[in-house]
């Protein structure tokens, strides 16, 4: 918003532009969709799941929820026990294809995540292991993570807050 | 907005969303008062118009102030008038 007043004595000329005002409209606008976004991704990360890992001879199953991947034995370049953000992942690599990502729980729920790498690892070392099997459940609470949401809606309100209290006109937009 | 006591007219011009841009150009004469209109707008916020109302009681918008001290608003309103009354 800018405002230019004159007054002469003998003449008086207001002039107002709303530019500044949509601008700050576009700006809360793209601040919400950017929040929605980030707010769906942490949602996506923090999905409650549950993992199931068979490893034999050949390799081993994965059972992701009601996902089924199979990892043959001899693609399967390790397994490690990672934290992605605040939750537990077991990440796969693989010979020819992308990494493989299965979550296994919050973070510190390591124990059973680890019984599942160890698993892997000995599927993919040994071929004449014995089939075992694994599990973990990820028990990390569905739902966006506070700690990006509560400041990012705090900002939000106060720039709300600086746009509708009328503070001065020295305020230009 | 431009009041011109030499010229002894009043022109305002604006456009609004979902309204006809307006253009009015008037005699000095012709107005009967200046009017501040106010309205709750939440949040313990009052919005603000200034109307220029003719003797034939047709008017023409001349400011939303949206960001300005109250006693700025009323120091410019009294202007206004001033000039208003003096032509």
């Amino acid at each position: 918003m800018a405002v230019v007043y004159e007054n002469t004595g003998e003449v008086i000329r207001l002039t107002q532009t709303r530019t500044g005002f949509r601008v700050a409209v576009y700006v809360v606008g793209v601040f919400w969709v950017i929040g929605a976004a980030l707010m769906a991704f942490m949602a996506g990360h923090r999905t409650e799941t549950s993992l199931v890992c068979e490893a034999g001879a050949d390799g081993c199953t994965l059972t992701e929820g009601l996902h089924v991947t199979r990892l043959p034995r001899a693609a399967i370049v390790s397994a490690k026990l990672v934290r992605d953000l605040d939750l537990t992942v077991v990440r796969i690599e693989m010979d020819a294809t992308p990494r493989f990502h299965a979550i296994c729980g919050a973070s510190g729920d390591a124990a059973d995540g680890q019984r599942v790498v160890e698993a892997i690892e000995a599927a993919r070392n040994d071929a004449s292991h014995p089939a075992i099997s694994a599990s973990c459940v990820g028990r990390a609470v569905a739902g966006p993570n506070l700690a990006i949401v509560i400041p990012a809606a705090l900002a939000g309100w106060l720039l709300v807050l600086l746009m509708t209290f009328r503070f001065s006109e020295g305020l230009a937009w | 907005m431009v009041i011109d006591r030499g010229a002894g007219t009043i022109v305002a011009a604006g456009r609004r969303w979902f309204r006809e841009p307006w253009h009015v150009e008037r005699p000095l004469a012709a107005v009967a008062r200046i009017d501040l209109r106010s309205r709750y707008a939440g949040r313990g916020q009052r919005g603000h118009e200034l109307f220029a109302v003719f003797k034939d009681e047709t008017e023409a918008l001349l400011w939303t102030p949206a960001a300005v001290m109250m006693s700025t608003l009323e120091q410019r309103v009294a202007e206004i008038r001033a000039l208003v009354g003096r032509a």
